[in-house]
Parts: structure tokens; sequence; C-alpha cells
């Protein structure tokens, strides 16, 4: 794990202070995601990525059967059922087209 | 493959402890199973339910199918001497450009939470402050690293647009497809134009 630092500079984060204190308001970014924030980017980073999917299928025998083409519509189905199945789990809306 | 090398930086900097009136170390890292705990134990409880589920349901379900591409950032920043955290943020590193010149890469935020009690209405008064604008630096620097020149979007809720432009963000105006929020964008790297 790398360590660095950065904005230790101390005149720009008093600066820095400053407009926090001048704005006189919440600083946040995006839709208020309330109680649910945690959860959400919880979700949001584990999900299973396309890639790692697509380069397990393909070191795996399925790589030698199947074109590349195919295997990126095998990952894509894969990975809308996985989605499907963790919204049923947590009671969450699941999309029509999922 | 995907990119395995995604920031595992813990990269140190301050946040401003109002009870003292001291700058104190603070570290971000990748958002994690503690940063979700901290979430559960010291937010949630602290959290005004003044989002309708409903609302934030349809919201979630209208952004909710993405293939993922190793292309979300997620990041905690704790102060080091409790180790709690003290601000969220998540990232979008390779799906957006700039709204100046769409031929750039941006980083967009996503999402950016300070905790509860770091925020301007909480009582008592705010124990943290640079939290916020410690992440949207942080934001930028990732932008600068992925060779983006620094520039960072975002959209802010109505009562969060004057820190922005404070920040000399560039205002690009409400986005009907973000909910009518305005969409910020620090164009120019170091936010200083």
């Amino acid at each position: 794990m790398i360590t660095d630092e950065f904005d230790i500079d101390e005149a720009e984060m008093l600066r820095d202070v400053q407009i926090e204190d001048e704005s006189g308001c919440n600083i946040s970014a995006g839709i208020n995601h309330g109680a649910n924030l945690g959860n959400y980017l919880f979700e949001k980073i584990n999900i299973i990525s396309y890639d790692e999917l697509k380069e397990i299928l393909t070191d795996s025998k399925v790589g030698n059967v199947l074109s590349s083409e195919e295997i990126d519509e095998v990952t894509a189905k894969i990975q809308e059922k996985i989605l499907a199945s963790r919204l049923e789990l947590k009671n969450y809306p699941i999309p029509k087209s999922a | 493959m995907g990119d395995r090398r995604k920031y595992m930086a813990l990269v140190k900097t301050k946040i401003f402890r109002v009870a003292d009136q001291v700058f104190v170390p603070a570290e971000i890292s990748k958002f994690s199973q503690k940063s979700l705990d901290d979430f559960e134990t010291f937010w949630r409880s602290r959290i005004q339910p003044d989002l309708q589920d409903e609302i934030y349901w349809n919201w979630l379900n209208k952004n909710r199918l993405y293939i993922s591409r190793d292309n979300y950032e997620a990041y905690a920043i704790e102060n080091e001497s409790e180790r709690i955290t003290q601000g969220m943020m998540l990232i979008e590193t390779q799906n957006h450009r700039s709204k100046v010149d769409q031929r750039k890469r941006i980083v967009y935020v996503e999402t950016l939470e300070t905790a509860p009690w770091n925020r301007q209405n909480s009582e008592p008064a705010p124990q943290f402050k640079r939290v916020g604008t410690a992440l949207l630096r942080f934001a930028q620097r990732r932008s600068q690293e992925l060779g983006y020149d620094g520039i960072v979007g975002l959209h802010s809720l109505p009562e969060s647009e004057i820190f922005y432009r404070n920040q000399n963000m560039m205002d690009c105006g409400q986005d009907p497809a973000k909910e009518n929020l305005t969409y910020f964008e620090w164009y120019k790297s170091g936010g200083k134009s």
C-alpha cells in the first residue's frame, strides 16, 4: 500500500476552511442517499466486474470453445442474473429488463 | 484483464478540528467493510429520514443496471486519532466527459457526503471541517493521475451549489438527466480558473 501526502500547505488548507465557512452549507455531491448511502457504496464497488468475470471465463475451458463475442454475451447474462438475485435478496424493486 | 492496479493508496491529509481550531491528520483510503461498519454504527442513527424511500428506490432503479468495468472507486476519510469515517466519496473514472470539451475525460464525483456530525446544521456544532473539500481535492488529484488534467465534474443539490461556485467550479446549468441537479465542473487543473 502506497502512503503519501497532499494538501498539507497550511495556507491553502485555511483557505479551504474559509470557503466552507463562507458557503455556510453542507458539502455534498450527487443525490442524497440518506440512510442508504453505506449500502449503496458497498454494492457499487463490490459488484463483480465485467472484466473479471470475462477473464475467468476466457481462462477456463469455456474460453477454448466459445468465441470472444460469445464470451461477452455469456458474461453479460451472468452479470444480469447476479444483479437480479441481489435485488431479490434485498427486496429492491427489480428492473423489468433484469 | 481488468485494471487490478486500482488506486490502493492510503493518502495522508489534514482536516480542521473545530473544538480546538487545529488541523489534525487524516487519511483517505479505499472504502471498505470498516467504512460500512462506521456508517452503520455512527452515521445512520444521526441521519434524518428526510428522503422518502420511494423516491430513492425510483432513482436507484433508473441507475442500477450497468455492467461494471472497474470504473468506480469509493473512498473514505478518517481522522487518525479516532479512526472514524468522517466522509465518503464515490467517483467514476472512465465514462464521463467534460461538458466544456467533449474530447476530455473527467473524474466524475457520483456521491460525496460528510458525516452527519460534520454538517453545517449539526447539533452541536460541526466537529471537523475540510472533510468534503479534502475528498474533492483528492478527486482532482485522481483526475491528474489518470491524465485527465485535473478535470472533475459533479452534480450538486441546490443547497450545496454555493460551495461549488465559491470553489470557482464552472456552473453548467441544471441537468434534466440528473433530477435537474446543477452540474459543476472544475475544468482547469487546480480549480483556480
